[in-house]
């Protein structure tokens, strides 16, 4: 018994000692590893989540609405938990509301992955019919949809948002770290079934709303340039149409569109021609040339030169003139848009006064715009042997420019001899409304004297007005325009020969000459034989720069009778844009440029009941009381604030008065208010985290 | 007055903490305080396994605490019974625990889950009879070796006859298969024969023998060779075999000195598997920190402390190896138990007593507490 007692004791030793090693081992785990095991575990245990920010809106120098984020839902699936809990019946009805094939949606449903996307950006309607539904493992959350509400007004100058509110083109990605802000990033703990736990989530950074972008484009004048260009490239069956209206003393771009023959098909958000496509300049050319001569005492305004009679054999080649021309001035080489005389020219100049004149107009180099994707052009330096490729320059051959390029290099001969970077982004307002960035004019270098600038713009005035010259179709009675012609044959992309009867037709112009306001490019590619310059683009250019002036409150003079109807009808909505208060100011005899861009939004008031007027960002409330106010009625579909209407604002009241407008984002507060519809997408989000958690 | 001074003396506080009726208060008070974790423990680690299995959040805590309730009943009625039925009744309990044992392959009876035929279902309940034959394993020893306590120094007649009762046992539980009961029925063999006075050498053969006999099985069967893997290497392993250990210190470490707070723990929620039954120490050590874990070795180590000394207070040879085997088959689940837990053995499918969820295993933990309180109660009263 005694020899029991010493073994049980033995044991119970033994036992007990078996414990000291557990919290001798556990001591060692809670406070050696601890720290690492604990942030093991944090790591395990929390998700970054990110709520993106709405976008900021882009709005026109007058504050009209370009682009705007509104709330919307966006629908995701677990597909672990749509499998396990949900019956087949539920998935098919969800397909149903969903509007897509039942068997299709099964197949995204077998998505391995633990969270996919089952649509973005739904409607309230499409998101509140889900919602009902209530299939397990099935939410929504509020994202923003990025919307146009003018439609493809702008649009390659305006660019594209992606889904995930992220800038795919123009000003949307290259201001996309400013209009983007910043998404509010949170970290949310979840069990192991990536589930979110109930804890109210960690606020890692707070979300920033999107800055509000101001552009340099009038959207008046816009919708003009498009109107006119679509008409005019519809008219002579043109592929397409392209111009440009700048301010050549600031560098701001007014306008820029380039549009196709076809109306209906979507307009290109991702491409922008005007600054990313190059083309022949052909005659356009003859007045940088003309001015390089006359800056480097090559030529004076007085000097003749000898034009061949309209041909001139030069090595293998001959250069023909469409006249036969022999002893012109500069300023007839230039009315005449004669080769031959630009040729020799070019010729007396050589090879690298030509470059180097031309580098200095811009040539050949990005002009440094705030848009994307921005193209070289191409500018070669001849040798003094090539003489024919020099003689071929000297009349817009065998180089290429974007047409930003050859608008900014009128604009150095419009404001005295300067090269400015041209620019489409005004100012940049924070959400809280201060401004945190305002765009000045950059002077890029001086490029000619300002006496050679002053001499060019006469001599580009003989184009408009000589009984001879070839842009007499561009004039404007009581307003002096000076501008050039250009036709040049589109290259065959196959041979690399000239087509004969596939012409690009342009009209480069400066308004008023004697007081430049706007440099206007006019462009139409595709034309056949013998549409030239002077006879298609010029008329565009002149409705164009009509109106534009109109806008600047600059007088423009009684149309002529035979202009009248055609005038009449194209400027039949814009007409109305014509403001009598601006009128009378610049009628008064103001010069000021500044007072152009200091124009403050007037036309609401002066427009009302005139023409459709401007509906996006309103509330269905406020809609209706404008409506109401001006007698119209209004075909309503979705619900939320006003994100499209047609007619366009501006159009002509319509038959029966009938306006149908499209509503979208449906959280209450405006969405232009960024800040307060921001904090109620958070609080949205926050409910929606707390929803994903079981049951 | 002087009756008066006994009545007062015989309650006084003293004589209640060791009153006859109630038992050693050590033992009671130690497994009172588990029993109440424990309870805690399941409420918390089932809450959201019940919610995704059923749907009813206090599905498996409301039979953990049905569970309780039998147990309790199990050890009031052990606890009272005379010692001598005890010893009478032992060899059948013993025959009837390896009964059960086989009835797993009964068909219709036994219950396959996770590839082990462990249980038997009799209507809404299941049982695990494993954790019933190791009772009975401890009441056939302790009958065992002190009747023949005379013999025990022959080798042939004292521990043959009873590895060979082992051999058929370890047949069976290896058979379910259950290493965890095949070991924990191994070491209560050693410990008991070593406390009845079986010569040491004999012991160490036959230990040898076993721990040779183990390491061959635990390398045989190849989803124990896996473990062994995520054993040895459990942050290599940490997405396959050494899943679970990761997690488990992960649970023990993110707890700190404090622990997170009670049922604040993130382990349970599916990241932790079996964190309300195997791995339930790992819980407590993440939610209550350190203090929670020395708590709980403390608390089994007072049961193994009082029940030895139980053990050693005890003439009758009978009494002393039931109690002796009793606190070794309790502490050898809890040590085996927390060494998993905490990344010391190898995975082994052993719950710990009180704590973990499992209805058997708790009745048959209240039971055997039973027994000891009723031998407490013997020793007290004397």
């Amino acid at each position: 018994m005694e020899e029991r007692r010493r073994r049980i004791a033995i044991l119970s030793i033994l036992l007990a000692s078996l414990f000291v090693l557990i919290a001798g081992r556990v001591v060692l785990l809670a406070l050696i590893d601890g720290s690492r095991l604990q942030i093991l575990a944090h790591s395990e245990h929390t998700e970054k989540v990110e709520v993106s920010a709405p976008r900021g809106p882009i709005v026109d120098r007058n504050g009209i609405i370009l682009a705007l984020s509104a709330p919307a839902r966006s629908l995701y699936a677990r597909p672990r938990t749509v499998w396990s809990k949900n019956r087949r019946e539920q998935l098919v009805q969800l397909a149903r509301i969903l509007g897509i094939d039942s068997d299709k949606l099964s197949a995204r449903l077998k998505s391995k992955a633990n969270f996919i996307w089952l649509a973005r950006q739904v409607d309230a309607k499409t998101a509140w019919a889900v919602d009902q539904l209530g299939l397990a493992g099935i939410g929504s959350v509020n994202e923003f949809k990025r919307f146009y509400p003018e439609g493809s007004l702008a649009a390659a100058v305006i660019g594209m948002a992606g889904t995930d509110s992220q800038g795919l083109s123009g000003v949307e990605m290259r201001y996309d770290r400013a209009i983007r802000g910043n998404p509010l990033s949170l970290e949310i703990e979840r069990d192991a079934l990536g589930r979110f736990v109930l804890d109210s989530p960690e606020v890692l950074r707070e979300a920033r709303p999107g800055a509000r972008v101001v552009l340099t484009l009038d959207s008046r004048l816009q919708a003009l340039v498009e109107t006119e260009m679509r008409q005019r490239v519809r008219y002579y069956r043109a592929k397409r149409g392209t111009a440009i209206v700048l301010d050549p003393f600031t560098g701001e771009i007014l306008a820029m569109a380039t549009v196709g023959a076809d109306d209906s098909e979507p307009s290109d958000r991702l491409h922008n021609p005007a600054v990313q496509d190059v083309f022949e300049p052909g005659s356009t050319i003859k007045p940088l040339l003309a001015a390089i001569a006359l800056d480097s005492r090559v030529v004076t305004p007085q000097s003749r030169i000898f034009c061949e009679n309209g041909a001139w054999r030069l090595g293998a080649a001959t250069i023909h003139d469409h006249g036969a021309h022999q002893w012109l001035t500069l300023e007839e080489i230039i009315a005449r848009s004669s080769n031959i005389g630009a040729a020799k020219i070019a010729l007396a100049l050589g090879p690298k006064r030509v470059f180097d004149g031309l580098r200095a107009f811009g040539l050949g180099h990005p002009t440094g715009v705030d848009l994307p994707g921005e193209a070289f052009g191409i500018l070669r330096q001849l040798q003094i042997a090539q003489r024919v490729e020099l003689a071929n320059e000297g009349f817009g051959q065998g180089l290429a420019v974007t047409p930003l390029q050859l608008v900014v290099a009128y604009g150095a001969i419009a404001n005295g001899g300067l090269l400015l970077r041209p620019f489409v982004v005004r100012e940049i307002y924070d959400p809280l409304g201060r401004r945190i960035f305002r765009a000045k004019p950059q002077i890029v270098r001086r490029v000619i004297s300002p006496t050679t600038a002053h001499q060019v713009a006469r001599l580009l005035r003989a184009v408009v007005e000589d009984p001879a010259g070839t842009g007499r179709l561009a004039s404007i009675p009581n307003i002096a325009i000076a501008g050039k012609t250009g036709t040049a044959q589109m290259v065959n992309p196959v041979t690399h020969a000239y087509y004969q009867d596939r012409l690009v037709a342009s009209f480069v112009g400066i308004a008023p000459a004697d007081q430049p306001r706007l440099v206007v490019l006019v462009m139409l590619e595709d034309v056949g034989h013998g549409q030239f310059g002077g006879l298609v683009a010029a008329p565009a250019f002149k409705t164009i720069v009509a109106s534009a002036l109109d806008r600047l409150g600059l007088p423009v003079g009684q149309p002529s009778v035979t202009e009248a109807s055609y005038q009449v009808a194209d400027l039949a909505p814009f007409g109305l844009l014509l403001n009598s208060a601006n009128k009378s100011s610049a009628l008064a005899g103001s010069s000021n440029i500044r007072n152009f861009h200091d124009g403050k939004p007037d036309f609401v008031s002066s427009l009302e009941g005139w023409c459709v007027p401007y509906f996006a960002g309103l509330s269905l409330r406020h809609a209706l009381q404008l409506a109401h106010r001006l007698n119209l009625e209004l075909d309503v579909s979705g619900d939320g604030y006003v994100v499209a209407q047609s007619p366009a604002p501006g159009s002509p009241i319509p038959a029966f008065r009938r306006i149908k407008i499209v509503l979208a984002g449906s959280v209450e507060g405006s969405p232009l208010h960024n800040r307060f519809s921001f904090d109620r997408a958070r609080a949205d989000a926050d409910r929606t985290i707390s929803r994903g958690f079981l049951p | 007055m002087r009756n008066a001074a006994a009545f007062s003396k015989n309650w006084s506080w003293r004589y209640r903490l060791t009153s006859p009726w109630l038992g050693d208060p050590w033992l009671l008070g130690a497994v009172g305080l588990l029993l109440l974790l424990g309870l805690m423990m399941a409420l918390n680690t089932t809450y959201f396994l019940s919610l995704n299995k059923t749907g009813a959040p206090f599905y498996l805590f409301e039979r953990q605490l049905l569970s309780v309730l039998l147990g309790l009943a199990a050890m009031a009625i052990l606890a009272s019974l005379p010692t001598e039925w005890l010893k009478q009744a032992s060899f059948a309990v013993f025959v009837c625990g390896i009964l059960l044992l086989i009835a797993v392959w009964v068909p219709g009876l036994g219950v396959v889950r996770g590839g082990a035929r462990r249980w038997l279902k009799f209507g809404p309940l299941t049982i695990e009879p494993a954790e019933l034959t190791k009772l009975g394993w401890v009441f056939f020893l302790a009958e065992r070796l002190s009747r023949y306590q005379y013999r025990l120094n022959d080798f042939r007649r004292g521990l043959m006859p009873l590895l060979a009762v082992f051999a058929l046992l370890a047949l069976i539980t290896l058979e379910q298969p259950d290493f965890g009961a095949t070991v924990v029925l191994a070491l209560i063999l050693l410990a008991m024969c070593f406390a009845a006075g079986v010569p040491v050498a004999h012991l160490g053969a036959a230990g040898g023998a076993l721990s040779l006999f183990m390491t061959y099985q635990a390398f045989h069967k190849a989803y124990r060779a896996r473990r062994l893997l995520g054993f040895a290497h459990p942050w290599e392993t940490a997405r396959s075999a050494g899943f679970q250990l990761v997690q488990s210190l992960i649970a023990i470490g993110a707890g700190g000195k404090w622990g997170v707070g009670l049922g604040a723990g993130r382990q349970k929620m599916f990241y932790l598997p079996q964190a309300h039954s195997d791995f339930v120490f790992a819980v407590v050590g993440e939610e209550l920190g350190l203090a929670g874990v020395l708590l709980v070795v403390s608390l089994f180590g007072t049961i193994t402390v009082r029940g030895m000394r139980l053990a050693r207070r005890h003439n009758d040879s009978f009494a002393s190896l039931l109690a002796t085997g009793m606190t070794s088959l309790l502490t050898f689940q809890a040590v085996i138990n927390m060494a998993v837990v905490t990344g010391l053995l190898p995975t082994k499918g052993l719950a710990l007593p009180f704590l973990s969820y499992g209805g058997t295993a708790m009745v048959g933990s209240l039971a055997a507490l039973g027994v000891l309180l009723n031998l407490s109660r013997q020793v007290e009263a004397r």
